[in-house]
């Protein structure tokens, strides 16, 4: 899959049922995805394939996930989310 | 041209609560069913419903009893449900809770094992009496939990799933009797297929997208509202839409009402804590409507901040001090840091009024048929097609919903629909056959898009109908603003015919879904504001300032719209089969 098909799957792909997740994601995808390494891009996909309600205690309670190889793109996200000029 | 075509017996448009519902129901007794889902079926936004499903298990009270819920509901609803519909879902609740329950839905419970009941605004015991507990939830996580349990029961009932499909438009049968399926498309591929059907069930949810504020994901566009409105149906209540009135300027993340409870107060942009002057004795704990329209007064009279475009009053904190808030209001700090960029110890969060559920829609009869209403001014049910869930409007919710009873909805009228088109097939319910211009004419949004050669941008013109929608619709409604509103409108849905779609790939092609999810939109608005014109007087979450009171008399009833501005009334039902009506009174709580 090209590049740029890729990132208009994961586009779609941040498309969730809760709006908390569509900012989030999306913001994330949009300013900061082509600047990650590989190894986070493939952790950031990962991330897409779990279940929302996961992910919004993740990123909007900030509880910690059970599998520890998804936290630092998580905390990635939370940074960029929180700091955000 | 050959499409590539399915064949079904029933075709369910939207995977969320009540479109997985009806598909179960109609999956377990042996039909052929397909369900199409433009996200994967559990990322639908019943899973933002994290509160609860709310019935009368009689748990929390043993003494509990549908029919407190029913009036509860009657009442919550300003008198405008439909009391033969409530009836039936406040009746049928318990047995489809238990449903849930035996398939698996992990309720939270009390120690005697039984499902946990919690109380929830507007419920009361014994027809206005105390409040009651009513709400069942699994933790946090109901909405989630519901979708979960469903999507497996469905996959171990061989539903046909395509997810990430696209529903584009209804195809008409050759002889105008009814549906004979659906355009679809695929957002993997752009592929594009002809899903045939005797029966097809809308469940595609809400569209607070139209407005700039909203608490509804990105996917709420009132896609079945559009194609039902393309195709000729009308919509009913379209000028009822239930608002909350602190979410996060320019995001629509909520602010629960706690945080004023703690002591937090508005302020506008001179700094003035304006509610003590709407409500000299409540001030900012006055009721959501009161906030919200006091809110929306102030923005009017240019008293607000502008937060990145977007008019709007702040929410102060900063006085309870740093312990306070870290110890109190930890989430809601949280909240303003990532969806603000403010910390609320130092600055105020900024907040205005904010969508939140849609209470109109496709006009039903209690098995979730679609109805439309003929020359004549009488209900014509709609051959074969259905809708159920936040699309549907079998009116339930009337005026204004209750916490807890959209759950109820879409699994009761899920299963209603399901038990319906299941019998309809046993009697022999015919699958139509559409010419190749009945194909073509489904495919010519499609068609229009992938041929503009230049013109608007689609965000562009989405966010003028959403501003327009947020200023002139939203809760502060008044005749002057709405007809100026309303030709904004006109002139933007003039302009949307000559926009311009510059993505032209195939692959995964989110601009073009967002181009057809826009002209959805637009139909929505333009419905809303012209049901929101018609009804002159205020009830429930429908508050004109220039007809402040209820009006029985003369506004007791539905107001039905077609896409062409038709508009038309129903009367509003008040004969339940097995309890008395409850007539109108004043609502207070
Ligand atoms: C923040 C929030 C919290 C809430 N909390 C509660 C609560 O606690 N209790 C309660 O009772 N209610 C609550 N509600 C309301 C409730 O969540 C919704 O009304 C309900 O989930 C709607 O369900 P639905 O099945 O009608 O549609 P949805 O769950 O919205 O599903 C719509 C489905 O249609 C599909 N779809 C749409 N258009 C197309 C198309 N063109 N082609 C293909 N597929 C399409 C989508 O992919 C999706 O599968 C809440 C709402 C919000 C916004």
């Amino acid at each position: 899959m090209s590049q740029s098909a890729q990132q208009a799957r994961l586009q779609w792909h941040c498309r969730r049922g809760m709006l908390e997740l569509d900012i989030i994601l999306g913001t994330f995808l949009k300013e900061q995805f082509t600047q990650l390494s590989g190894n986070d891009q493939n952790a950031f996909e990962q991330l897409l394939n779990c279940q929302d309600q996961d992910l919004f205690n993740w990123l909007v309670h900030k509880q910690i996930p059970t599998d520890p190889s998804l936290l630092p793109i998580i905390t990635q996200i939370i940074t960029h989310a929180t700091t955000k000029s | 041209m050959a499409m590539p075509t399915y064949t079904f017996d029933a075709i369910i448009v939207g995977a969320g609560g009540a479109g997985m519902r009806a598909a179960l129901q109609l999956a377990n007794t042996g039909s052929k069913v397909a369900l199409i889902s433009k996200v994967f079926p559990t990322r639908s936004h019943t899973v933002s419903a994290q509160g609860g499903i709310t019935c009368a298990l009689g748990n929390a009270d043993p003494e509990d009893d549908w029919r407190w819920h029913m009036y509860d509901t009657v009442k919550g609803s300003d008198y405008l449900g439909d009391q033969d519909s409530i009836e039936y879902m406040c009746k049928t609740g318990p047995e489809v809770v238990y449903e849930l329950e035996h398939m698996g839905l992990p309720f939270s419970r009390m120690d005697n094992g039984k499902i946990y009941q919690r109380p929830f605004g507007g419920q009361s015991k014994n027809f206005g009496g105390e409040q009651a507990a009513r709400t069942c939830a699994a933790a946090d996580r109901t909405g989630h939990a519901l979708l979960h349990t469903l999507y497996q029961q469905n996959l171990k009932a061989k539903t046909h799933f395509f997810n990430e499909w696209y529903a584009v438009d209804l195809v008409k049968d050759r002889q105008g009797k009814g549906v004979a399926g659906i355009i679809a498309i695929s957002i993997e591929t752009g592929e594009m297929v002809f899903i045939k059907s005797r029966a097809t069930i809308f469940a595609t949810g809400g569209a607070g997208r139209i407005f700039e504020s909203t608490t509804n994901a990105l996917i709420n566009t009132g896609d079945g509202v559009g194609m039902a409105l393309r195709y000729g149906l009308p919509m009913q209540d379209m000028e009822m839409w239930q608002f909350h009135p602190t979410g996060i300027a320019a995001a629509g993340v909520l602010v629960t009402e706690g945080c004023r409870g703690e002591g937090g107060y508005l302020i506008n942009k001179n700094g003035e804590r304006f509610m003590e002057r709407y409500a000299p004795h409540a001030k900012d704990l006055a009721s959501r409507d009161v906030v919200s329209r006091s809110i929306a007064l102030e923005l009017r009279e240019g008293r607000g901040f502008d937060f990145l475009g977007v008019q709007c009053v702040k929410l102060k904190l900063d006085h309870l001090g740093a312990d306070v808030i870290n110890l109190r209001l930890p989430g809601i700090r949280e909240l303003a840091m990532t969806f603000a960029h403010v910390d609320p110890i130092t600055s105020p969060i900024p907040v205005v009024p904010t969508c939140h559920y849609m209470m109109g829609g496709i006009p039903t009869n209690v098995h979730g048929q679609a109805i439309t209403v003929d020359a004549n001014g009488n209900d014509r049910i709609v051959e074969g097609l259905y809708a159920v869930g936040e699309c549907a409007c079998v009116s339930v919710h009337g005026a204004n919903r209750l916490g807890g009873n959209s759950l109820l909805d879409l699994v009761v009228f899920g299963r209603a629909a399901g038990i319906h088109v299941q019998q309809s097939l046993e009697e022999g319910l015919e699958l139509l056959s559409a010419s190749d211009s009945d194909v073509q004419a489904a495919m010519t949004r499609v068609d229009r898009w992938n041929a503009s050669p230049k013109g608007e941008s689609v965000f562009d013109i989405r966010t003028a109908l959403q501003k327009t929608m947020q200023n002139d619709f939203g809760v502060f409604r008044t005749e002057k603003f709405m007809r100026e509103g309303l030709q904004k409108l006109t002139d933007l849905r003039e302009r949307l015919k000559h926009a311009y779609l510059s993505d032209k790939s195939t692959v995964f092609n989110t601009a073009r879904i967002e181009a057809l999810e826009l002209d959805n939109l637009m139909e929505v608005a333009y419905v809303s504001a012209i049901a929101a014109l018609e009804r002159k007087e205020s009830r429930g979450a429908h508050s004109r300032e220039d007809f402040p009171n209820r009006d029985d008399a003369n506004w007791l009833k539905h107001i039905i719209v077609f896409n062409d501005g038709k508009t038309a009334v129903r009367p509003v039902n008040m004969k339940p089969l097995t309890v008395d009506p409850f007539q109108p009174k004043e609502r207070v709580y």
